[in-house]
């Protein structure tokens, strides 16, 4: 609670400033940190123009970074000032309290696998599949196209654990201690990488880009083994919150309809600390089970008795259209309702919204961090989708190339980014590879342009921004609105609920 | 020699069956402790934790004949009750902190969840099968759905959960810290499910246990030979939540949170222990644990073949290199499913004894019916498992009830 | 006033779809005795068949026709080859297999059709205006069509279950199989019948529901539960309790949501307890089941 508070102080500050500029920082950040953003952008400019040899300028020039920070952690005191800040900032983990030190530090030699635990079957579970399409056609491509981390050919082993958090323990423990994996990868949901952080943070395993935006993940003292992948759930509620305020001004009603669980409670949690700060008024809290397969149209009736001025909509998976198709219908029969609605960034997908064809769709807002690969102009012109489109065709998946899928090929993305980071500063380890991910300063290729991955020892969470967008219904497709919103650094560091 | 073998019970050659199927199980363990991975022990010691909540399942549905989806429900109420306890939720008298000692909480599970199941076995006098069926699985959702609500989460955690229960091994275990804890939670399931395993045999000896299965053979007949049905159904539900309760305790401490959206607290996880109790076979003192061990372990297999579909020798010849087949896993163990049941109908212990009976036969000892016997009562079926009878005027127990009870009894497995 | 209509009305759509997966789970119920647990399932494969039929140019009632062919050929295809085979050798694993098929059928489906969400087509006028308004409150004519819908089948099945030699034979075998058998009945057929016809209105309930609720490999999912629950709550040998426990229990999930403030959508199973006990504590066999008298 104390940190989301600071964060809203933050967001509330910055978030006018940062529309305006569409740059950010937020004024905490020191010299060093801002010539490497200009660096960063001036790569993703010219990356437009020549994919590949952009991708491999950012790498090494990364490399050196990366390669500067080991060197002053060694030689402590003898930085100058610019650098003494950035030094306090790195991060570097502690192997000596790992249950087997010497596994922490080995160097990895020959293949290097990567585990990891999603579900590829089990009822509803089923849906979450083509993530792992999307993890395999990254690790395909890196091998064909750079020869694997140095030559170092890279695996992946995908293991089913049904979204049952038992089996992604049994899992978790089969790639430790089975298949002796590098590190975990991307695994799916909260409760699953809950279960497994502790071990994963005792056996000194890094569990990388965890798929999911519970706050848990900034846990940098804590659990330092364990990354977060997604957009911090509050993060969102604070985008949608200032927007309402900036937008329809302060006072505001708002309206919840958010399925009952872990998830849906994380992001009403952190929205209900933003009302609370900005001074919005929620006048209408609806509840939907994670199993309800129905359309909600009761909740859909409360809603429009209270007629809220704005609506946060947080369903889950098929409820994402069904929520839209009653909106459509209660707009419809109800002129004087028409809140505006933002739906959660896990249904920004054009296979939520193409279905819905009575109009509920159209003027939905909803955020992401990543480029929609969906969208023609995207995937004919962008080098980064362009590569992903071609890889993901390879995996002969027939799941929508821009569904949960672009998610599993960025959290391998980042994996093997942290991975070349830590072979190219010198020594493959397990220690090298979680510093490398823990002060990760990277642009992904499907990562909007004006945002960057950036963590370290003051930060522990890497997706802080992302870009409002709007569904047209008309061109079936997301629109984007405004400039991006970058709120790197303001979440800080994990501390505890 | 003529097949089958009769073989006396208590005999030189019975007790060599028992001690080389014990020393089997006993051997199998040893192995799995001590050559076994971290992940295989795990999966082990997860399938335990199934047979010990099936081992109460059992009792209810394979031995009184109430079939029950309620058990899931007692599961998650066991895991909340530890969690809740363990984290101080819940105020405690003498504990500052409310905190509890992870052990202890298993008992209180367990007390829970016997209260509970009373109460649940109270329509259970009233309703039968499929009927009964469905309002405990309408219990189990409305535990879920408590658990999530709102008003309480202060206590339970709400829709988040609870997280960070941790039940290192203590010190007077020789274990060490997290690396061991697979092991300590090995060992005590183990242990849990043998105390379950020995209670629920001595139940069956008892008077309560000759009414049990007098009750699910025939609900008027033992009611009218002095049953005391409500008594019998509203007891054994109790003793049998209490006993899924511990395992689901157990379940929620290893995995180290408990969150009411985990399947295993809902529908899935009720049908999971019916499955696991049938596939091993129903009223079969062995049942459960054989049950629980193929539900893990060929799920185990389903889902591998699902990771890669390319490296299986049932699939392989068909696909090619990483192809990924989205829900494989599932179709593979649901085909398994009903290959089982249409193959092995009576459950793997059953069908084994049904194998073994060709080889050789127990023959009890003969002992001399007491004068109330009910013998006439008995309608036919005198196979050794269905002859029912209680005393009708004072209770006493004929000679025949008595083998018929210790038929279903651990000990009688040769 | 008004706006209780419309939660009436919303309610009861809802709950027609719960009364006709009840209908379907009570046919089999008073041919085999079993509550079929993949009811709802081989109901969602038939929408995607629905889909895929609409999506390559079919007109919608076409394709729901063909889809339920499927669908009667899948439920008649599980009976004869699975439940059959173990029912003579143990009726207490059918279960298991049903089970099995269920999980099969489930993951089958997004095997052949992804996982991805898609629409279906309505067979009723489903534009957003698509109302028409009855005291002040707008009535989705899609939402009356499912009720309308209800009608009809309960009616068709009225009829067969009545006025056809056939149904006479369903009633004599629901009855007892021996005895139909020894009057000359192919009880076999007459299983494969039942079977079948559930599985049509299996198919039939998740065409129904798939075009509000959107189509997904889960969309049976819930709806099944609800509609076992309505089976047991009107008595599972009487298709009038399955049609009123169903419309009750879409009832009652609108009042929950629309007029107790403390409770949510989330609470509906509690409720349904305790309802559900209330009930079953009066008439064990549910509101309109028959109790069958054992002999000793």
């Amino acid at each position: 609670m104390r940190r989301s508070k600071k964060l809203f102080a933050l967001a509330a500050a910055s978030a006018l400033v940062i529309a305006a500029c569409g740059d950010d920082d937020g004024g905490s950040s020191d010299t060093t940190e801002v010539s490497e953003t200009t660096a960063a952008e001036e790569t993703t400019e010219t990356s437009e123009a020549d994919e590949m040899s952009d991708e491999e300028t950012t790498e090494t020039s990364e490399a050196d970074d990366m390669s500067e920070d080991d060197d002053m952690s060694e030689d402590d005191g003898s930085a100058d000032d610019e650098e003494a800040v950035a030094e306090a900032a790195s991060f570097a983990v502690d192997t000596s309290v790992c249950e087997d030190p010497d596994a922490a530090t080995a160097t990895i030699d020959g293949t290097i696998k990567i585990g990891t635990s999603i579900p590829l079957s089990g009822g509803p579970a089923v849906l979450f599949a083509p993530f792992g399409s999307g993890q395999q056609a990254y690790i395909d491509y890196y091998n064909s196209e750079f020869g694997g981390v140095n030559g170092q050919e890279l695996e992946l082993i995908v293991k089913d654990d049904q979204y049952t958090a038992d089996l992604t323990k049994a899992n978790s423990d089969e790639l430790v201690f089975d298949d002796e994996v590098a590190v975990l990868g991307g695994v799916i949901g909260t409760p699953n990488n809950l279960a497994i952080q502790a071990d994963l943070n005792a056996q000194c395993v890094p569990q990388l880009w965890a798929s999911t935006g519970a706050p848990n993940w900034g846990a940098v003292d804590e659990f330092p083994w364990t990354t977060g992948l997604l957009v911090a759930y509050d993060i969102e509620s604070a985008v949608w919150a200032n927007w309402i305020v900036d937008n329809l001004g302060e006072g505001s009603t708002v309206g919840l309809f958010y399925v009952n669980n872990e998830f849906g409670q994380s992001y009403v949690n952190a929205f209900n600390v933003a009302a609370d700060e900005l001074g919005l008024d929620i006048v209408a809290e609806e509840v939907i089970d994670p199993t309800d397969s129905g359309s909600p149209s009761g909740q859909m009736t409360n809603l429009v008795e209270a007629n809220p001025d704005a609506i946060l909509a947080i369903p889950l998976g098929g409820q994402c259209t069904a929520f839209m198709l009653e909106l459509g219908n209660a707009k419809a029969a109800n002129p004087e309702f028409d809140p505006a609605v933002y739906q959660t960034a896990t249904c920004a997908n054009p296979i939520f919204y193409g279905p819905v064809d009575n109009g509920g769709a159209d003027g939905v807002f909803t955020s992401n961090n990543l480029k929609d690969v969906n969208n023609p102009d995207t995937a004919a012109n962008d080098p980064g989708a362009i590569a992903y489109l071609e890889a993901f065709a390879a995996t002969g998946s027939d799941a929508d190339p821009g569904g949960i899928a672009v998610a599993g090929w960025e959290s391998m993305e980042l994996t093997v980014y942290a991975i070349q980071q830590a072979a190219d500063a010198g020594e493959l380890t397990r220690e090298t590879i979680i510093n490398a991910a823990r002060n990760i300063n990277h642009v992904s290729n499907l990562l909007r342009d004006g945002l960057t991955y950036r963590m370290n020892g003051e930060d522990g969470y890497i997706g802080e921004g992302a870009q409002i967008l709007v569904w047209s219904e008309a061109d079936q497709t997301f629109v984007e609105e405004g400039d991006i919103i970058n709120l790197e650094g303001s979440l800080g560091i994990y501390s505890g609920s | 020699m003529d097949l089958p073998i009769r073989v006396d019970k208590g005999s030189w050659l019975h007790w060599l069956g028992r001690v080389l199927l014990f020393g089997a199980f006993g051997l199998f363990l040893y192995r799995a402790v001590t050559e076994w991975t971290r992940s295989g022990l795990g999966l082990l010691t997860d399938a335990l934790i199934i047979a010990i909540a099936v081992t109460g399942l059992n009792l209810i549905t394979g031995y009184t004949g109430q079939l029950s989806l309620g058990h899931a429900g007692f599961f998650a109420i066991g895991a909340f009750v530890s969690a809740m306890l363990v984290s101080g939720k819940i105020w405690t008298p003498f504990l500052e902190s409310n905190v509890w000692t992870p052990g202890w909480t298993l008992i209180a599970a367990a007390l829970v969840c016997f209260v509970v199941g009373v109460v649940v076995g109270i329509p259970a006098l009233r309703l039968k099968g499929i009927y009964l069926a469905l309002v405990t699985l309408v219990f189990t959702e409305a535990v879920r759905a408590f658990f999530k609500y709102e008003e309480f989460a202060g206590v339970t955690g709400g829709a988040t959960g609870l997280k960070n229960l941790n039940y290192l091994p203590p010190s007077w275990t020789g274990l060490e810290g997290r690396a061991d804890l697979v092991t300590w939670f090995f060992w005590l399931a183990l242990v849990i499910l043998i105390v379950a395993s020995i209670l629920s045999a001595g139940l069956l000896r008892s008077r309560i246990g000759r009414s049990m299965i007098a009750t699910r053979d025939n609900e008027t007949a033992a009611a009218v030979m002095g049953v005391n049905l409500a008594k019998t159904k509203t007891v054994v539900f109790g003793i049998s939540a209490a006993i899924a309760g511990v395992a689901g305790s157990l379940f929620g401490l290893k995995l180290g949170l408990v969150e009411a959206d985990i399947p295993i607290f809902g529908l899935f996880g009720s049908v999971t222990l019916l499955v696991a109790l049938i596939v091993g076979g129903a009223a079969q003192n062995w049942g459960p644990l054989i049950g629980a061990l193929f539900y893990v372990f060929v799920n185990d297999y389903a889902r591998s073949v699902g990771e890669a579909p390319a490296d299986s020798w049932l699939l392989g010849w068909l696909i090619d290199g990483s192809t990924q087949l989205d829900g494989l896993g599932g179709v593979v163990f649901g085909v398994m499913l009903i290959l089982f049941a249409r193959f092995v109908p009576l459950g793997a212990v059953g069908t084994l004894k049904t194998w073994r009976a060709r080889l050789a036969v127990v023959i009890p000892k003969i002992s001399v019916p007491a004068a109330t016997a009910g013998e006439p009562m008995a309608s036919g079926d005198v196979s050794a498992d269905g002859a029912v009878t209680d005393g009708v005027a004072d209770a006493t127990v004929s000679g025949a009830a008595a083998e018929a009870a210790d038929s279903d009894a651990p000990a009688s497995d040769s | 006033m008004s706006l209780f209509i419309e939660r009436m009305v919303n309610g009861l759509a809802d709950g027609a779809i719960y009364s006709l997966l009840a209908l379907a789970l009570v046919v089999i119920f008073r041919s085999t005795g079993q509550l079929n647990f993949a009811q709802g399932e081989i109901g969602t494969f038939g929408a995607f068949v629905v889909s895929t039929l609409t999506l390559s140019g079919w007109p919608v009632w076409i394709s729901i026709g063909v889809a339920m062919v499927v669908g009667f050929v899948i439920s008649a295809g599980v009976e004869r080859v699975v439940v059959r085979p173990i029912e003579v050798r143990n009726p207490g694993a059918v279960i298991v297999a049903l089970i099995g098929v269920f999980l099969a059928v489930n993951q089958l489906t997004a095997m052949i059709w992804g996982v991805d969400a898609r629409g279906l087509p309505s067979v009723f006028p489903d534009d957003a205006d698509d109302f028409v308004t009855v005291f002040g409150a707008p009535l989705r004519i899609a939402r009356l069509g499912i009720l309308a819908m209800l009608a009809v089948v309960v009616f068709l099945l009225w009829l067969l279950f009545n006025k056809t030699k056939v149904g006479l034979a369903m009633r004599a075998v629901a009855n007892n199989q021996e005895s139909s058998n020894l009057v000359g009945i192919r009880v076999g057929g007459i299983l494969l019948l039942g079977w079948g016809l559930a599985g049509a209105i299996g198919v039939l309930a998740a065409a129904m529901l798939a075009p509000s609720a959107g189509l997904t490999g889960t969309l049976m999912l819930s709806p099944f539960l609800l509609a076992s629950v309505a089976a047991v709550l009107g008595g599972l040998d009487s298709p009038l309790g399955a049609v009123v426990g169903g419309l009750l229990i879409g009832v009652t999930e609108a009042v929950i949501v629309g007029y107790v403030d403390f409770l949510g959508a989330d609470m509906l199973f509690p409720v349904m307890l305790v309802i559900l006990l209330a009930v079953l504590l009066l008439r064990p066999a549910g509101l309109f089941g028959t109790e069958r008298v054992e002999r000793v």
